[in-house]
Order: C-alpha cells, then sequence, then structure tokens
C-alpha cells in the first residue's frame, strides 16, 4: 500500500479536491513508490476504459482479446481456420489477465478526467453479451457444427439403406432364378377319370389320349 | 322469340330427352328382370333335382355313349361303356371286354355318372342358366321329360333327357351357341333290372361287364384330399398358381392328389353348372418328348400343348409349373380357360418375387 493510501487512486481517478490534488502531486513528485504504484493505476484504469466502451461495430477493432478467444475455443472441438479481415485477432496468447490491448482503437477514448467508473455491472453484462455474438458470428467459431454432422449421419444412414437394398434385391434376383425343376410327365389317364368324377360323367378315359400319350402311373 | 325463349326451350327439350332416356332404360331393365325373374321352371329345376335320388334308387344296367362332336366338322369321337348300378351298393363301369371295371360306391359317389345334380351344382346351374321344359320327347324307345338350359339370349346350351317312369337322366347334351351338340352323354342300351336282392342285380354273368365285376374291381373315386379355402390360401402363400375363378366359372371342387404339402397334383374344377373345366397344377417342367402327336401352339410366350378328343385337352409349362386343363363344352371355354391362366413367367417382378420368398425360406429356422 502506498503512503497516500485511498488518496492515490482518488488522485488517478481525479476525485480529489483542487488542494488535496496539490499535495497529492508534491509527495508524488518525492516519492518514487507511490509514483510507480499511480502509473500502474493509471494505466490499468485505461484498459479497464477501453472494455467499458459501447458494444464494437462490425468489422471494429475493439473485439474480444485473444485469451478471450482461446478459451472459447477449448470448450468446443473444431479445426481452427484462418481468420478473416473482420475475425478475431489471432488466439496466441496465453490465459491470464488482460495482456493485450488492441492495437488500433475507434473514436480515440483516451484516459481523461471524465469520471465515470469503468465497467459497471449493466456495461459489463452488455459487453459479455456482444463478446459472444461476435465470437460466435466469425467462422469458425469454438462451437461444433451440430448441423452439419447430422447431414452426415443422415447421408450414412441412407447409404448403408441403399446399399442394403440393392444387396436383397440382387441377391433375390439370382435366388429367384428358375432352377432346375424334375421333368414330369401329366398322367392323363388318370386326369381324365378325375375330371369326369368331379364334373358328372362317367368314369372314363380319353381313348385317343391313350393312343397318343404313354400311359403313365398315376401322380 | 328471344335468345332467352330460345334457350329456356332447349333446356325442357333436353331435359324431356334425358327422362326419356330414363324412362326407355327402366322398362328394358325391368323387363330383363322380369325375365330373370321367372327364367327358371320350378317344375324343370325338381326334375334335375330328383334325377340325382333316381341314380342311387333305381337299378339299371345298359351301355352309356359319350360322344364329342369337334370344330371344322370333324368324325366325331365316341367311348363306349358298359354300366351297371345295384342300389344301395354302387356303380360298375366297364371299358369293354377285357378291361377292368370301375367301381364307384354310392355312398362315395357325388356327382357320378348321369346322377342329376348335386345341389351346389344345380344351384350353379340355375344361377347362370334358365331352366325350363322343354316338350317331351323319347329316348331308348323310353318317354322322357325334356328340360333345357337356356342362356341369357335364350339359346339352349344345355339339354336333359329325363326318364317319365324312374325319373333317371338318360342323357344330357351340350350345346353351341349356333345349336349345334357339342357332347352327347347317355344310355345306348338301359335296362331296368327288378330291384329285389342286390346280388340279382349285379352284371350278368357271361358280360364282359359281369365278368370283370366278379374279380376284384378298381375302385374308382375322386382323390380324397379335398382343399378348403384355408388350404387353398397356404398353397397360394406358397407360391403355387391357383387361380380362383375362370372366365363365367366358379370354382366348384378342389382336391389334392397326395396329403403331403409339397408334392402331389392340384386338381381345380371350375364349372357353370353345365360345363366344366378341370386344370391340374403340378411342381416341375414338362417332358415335351412324351408330347408326340399333340399340336403345338404358343400362348403368351408358353409353348401350349393342345389336343381335341373326348375331351378338349392343353398342357403347357411355365415358371417351374405344369398346367394340364381338361374341358368340356365348346373349344372357346377351353381356350378362354388357357388365356386365364399363368403365362410367361420368369419375369423381372416374378422373379424377384420368388427369390424373396425361397431367402426367407433358407432363413427360417423353422421352415
Amino acid at each position: 500500500m502506498s503512503c497516500l493510501g485511498e488518496r492515490l487512486t482518488a488522485l488517478v481517478d481525479g476525485e480529489l479536491g483542487h488542494d488535496e490534488r496539490d499535495r497529492a502531486l508534491a509527495h508524488l513528485a518525492v516519492c518514487a513508490r507511490c509514483r510507480a504504484e499511480a502509473e500502474a493505476l493509471r494505466g490499468l484504469k485505461s484498459r479497464l476504459r477501453g472494455l467499458a466502451d459501447p458494444p464494437a461495430r462490425e468489422g471494429a477493432d475493439d473485439l474480444p482479446t485473444g485469451d478471450f478467444v482461446a478459451r472459447l475455443k477449448e470448450l468446443g472441438r473444431q479445426t481452427p481456420t484462418a481468420p478473416g479481415p473482420d475475425d478475431l485477432p489471432p488466439p496466441a496468447r496465453p490465459s491470464g489477465g488482460m495482456t493485450h490491448a488492441p492495437a488500433r482503437r475507434r473514436g480515440g477514448d483516451r484516459v481523461s478526467g471524465r469520471s465515470h467508473r469503468p465497467l459497471d455491472g449493466p456495461a459489463r453484462t452488455r459487453r459479455h453479451a456482444a463478446v459472444t455474438a461476435a465470437a460466435f458470428a466469425a467462422e469458425p467459431v469454438g462451437w461444433p457444427d451440430r448441423s452439419g454432422q447430422a447431414r452426415s449421419h443422415r447421408r450414412r444412414y441412407l447409404a448403408v439403406g441403399a446399399v442394403l437394398f440393392l444387396g436383397i434385391g440382387t441377391a433375390s434376383y439370382f435366388a429367384g432364378g428358375e432352377q432346375d425343376a424334375p421333368a414330369v410327365n401329366p398322367a392323363f389317364d388318370r386326369f381324365a377319370v378325375e375330371h369326369a368324377l368331379t364334373s358328372g360323367d362317367v368314369p372314363i378315359t380319353d381313348p385317343l389320349l391313350q393312343q397318343a400319350v404313354q400311359t403313365s402311373p398315376g401322380p | 322469340m328471344t335468345a332467352r325463349t330460345w334457350a329456356a326451350l332447349d333446356k325442357a327439350v333436353l331435359a324431356c330427352g334425358l327422362a326419356g332416356v330414363l324412362v326407355l332404360a327402366c322398362a328394358l331393365t325391368g323387363d330383363a328382370a322380369v325375365a330373370r325373374r321367372a327364367a327358371s321352371d320350378p317344375e324343370a329345376v325338381r326334375l334335375l333335382r330328383d334325377a340325382a335320388e333316381a341314380a342311387r334308387r333305381v337299378p339299371y344296367e345298359g351301355v352309356q355313349v359319350v360322344t364329342t362332336w369337334n370344330r371344322r366338322g370333324g368324325r366325331p369321337v365316341t367311348s363306349r361303356v358298359d354300366i351297371a348300378h345295384t342300389p344301395g351298393e354302387g356303380t360298375y363301369v366297364g371299358a369293354g371286354a377285357g378291361a377292368r371295371a370301375a367301381y364307384q360306391s354310392d355312398a362315395a359317389a357325388g356327382h357320378g355318372p348321369l346322377t342329376g345334380f348335386t345341389a351346389a351344382m344345380l344351384e350353379l346351374l340355375t344361377r347362370n342358366y334358365a331352366v325350363v321344359r322343354a316338350d317331351d320327347s323319347s329316348v331308348c324307345g323310353r318317354a322322357a321329360r325334356v328340360v333345357e338350359a337356356l342362356r341369357r339370349d335364350g339359346t339352349p346350351a344345355g339339354r336333359f333327357w329325363i326318364d317319365a317312369e324312374t325319373g333317371l337322366m338318360l342323357q344330357r347334351e351340350l350345346l353351341d351357341g349356333a345349336g349345334r351338340t357339342i357332347t352327347a352323354t347317355g344310355f345306348d342300351q338301359v335296362r331296368f333290372t327288378s330291384g329285389g336282392r342286390p346280388a340279382e342285380n349285379t352284371p350278368a354273368r357271361g358280360t364282359a361287364l359281369g365278368t370283370a365285376a366278379a374279380s376284384p374291381t378298381s375302385n374308382v373315386s375322386p382323390w380324397a384330399d379335398r382343399l378348403d379355402p384355408a388350404e387353398l390360401g397356404e398353397l397360394r402363400d406358397r407360391g403355387w398358381p391357383l387361380p380362383s375363378a375362370l372366365p363365367d366359372l366358379m370354382l366348384s371342387d378342389a382336391r389334392r392328389s397326395t396329403t403331403r404339402p409339397t408334392d402331389g397334383t392340384v386338381h381345380l374344377t371350375f364349372s357353370d353348372g353345365l360345363e366344366s373345366v378341370s386344370v391340374f397344377v403340378q411342381r416341375g417342367s414338362l417332358d415335351e418328348e412324351r408330347l408326340t402327336g399333340w399340336n403345338r401352339t404358343v400362348t403368351k410366350g408358353d409353348t401350349v400343348f393342345r389336343r381335341q378328343s373326348l375331351r378338349h385337352w392343353a398342357v403347357w409349362a411355365d415358371d417351374g409349373y405344369v398346367y394340364t386343363v381338361v374341358a368340356d363344352g365348346p373349344e372357346g371355354t377351353a381356350e378362354r380357360a388357357v388365356d386365364a391362366l399363368p403365362h410367361g413367367g420368369g419375369g423381372f417382378s416374378t422373379r424377384l418375387r420368388r427369390g424373396l420368398h425361397r431367402l426367407a425360406s433358407w432363413g427360417d429356422p423353422f421352415g
């Protein structure tokens, strides 16, 4: 903790009165430790102010940092592709705090004396929503392409079904070929008697039939 | 008149015309309906029904002749048999000297030689024909009452002579559309015996029939394995091509030569009460070399062997089955039957269906 304590934070936030501000600045001139802490606080404030800016328009450079994107991608299973011109910066940085600040900044929002609190609750929520939407809008993002997988499954099932259908059809066609059926000799003499008996005629054989066909035993 | 008036007049004329057509149609239909209702003479139907009972009751012996006149005015084909009937026993039928007599018991005879009509066949006859009385005549020197079966156009399709004294059917004929006799079956000679003890009515010794009757005869009866609709359906499910009807003919009898489900010959009889067609179906291929003397024809891609003698015969093989058709009546009846049965088998869908059946049967552990 610095010599000034809370007053150092108030000095960086511009919340000190005129006289107290002069006394704090006079102390910073002689105290290197407080001076370094003040610099750190200013740097932190400036980065926080950058996060508290309104949601970025498409193509803006205030997109999620690399470590955030890396964490998103770890949640899913996807193949990383080359980012487009509006895509996120390459997720090369390891996670662990806000270490990378966007190289370009729109609107030149510099650390100033404006008294506004960085990242209060609603702003943080809006920012997270914007980040998530931007992250998902980029191609490809960390979430798996479920619709594509479903389509590939359907194609696989259709292919298997078609193969089965064709296979069964081909097997049926070849199995249905006429096999060698044994030659039979219809027993015409017996058939003649059967016909007569069931149709109400005299049970006799057909004489001319017997002359034309070798008599065969009954079936 | 104005256009509107003309339009109204047109509509009125059209309406009157339609009404007139309707009245005419009703009149004609009504006349036809009246004709159908009055088609069969109950007395004529009774004579046919009583002929069956007379054949079981009356002792007789004689010679029966079956004659068929084929088309194109060829020589008629005739077959003669000796016949003797003993009430309470049965009928002996002999084909001539030295021939083994066939015996059919009265109990087994459902539709024996000239016994008249069974109830089922009589119902078929009256459904398809008008059964009416014709002028009395005589046959075999005996007075006979004549009954005719008329087609819808009024032409006679069948004629029956019934003995006025005993009620036995002495002769029956099938006629074609022009009134020509196609087939005639009847007594050439008949003698009514005393009807006393059964022994007195057996065929006289010394006659060919008597000699044959004294020795063991072959009991003639149709195949005993009758097929009901469920069994027919089961056979069809196994691939047997068994038709349920033929053109203008209904299935009147179905039998099988054996009781084994996979073997044997199926015999289907189709009839309209007057004409009968038998279809014999058996598995296998046809040994064409044994069919010398038959006429080779082609029907729907199949080689059909035809023969006309006492009856019309047609034989062919198709898709693993052999069909034999035996038909009475005009030649057209046989031709229509042959056309209606399976031909040109082995098509793509048939082969596919047969293959699926076989694959299923191979995979069925209980089949």
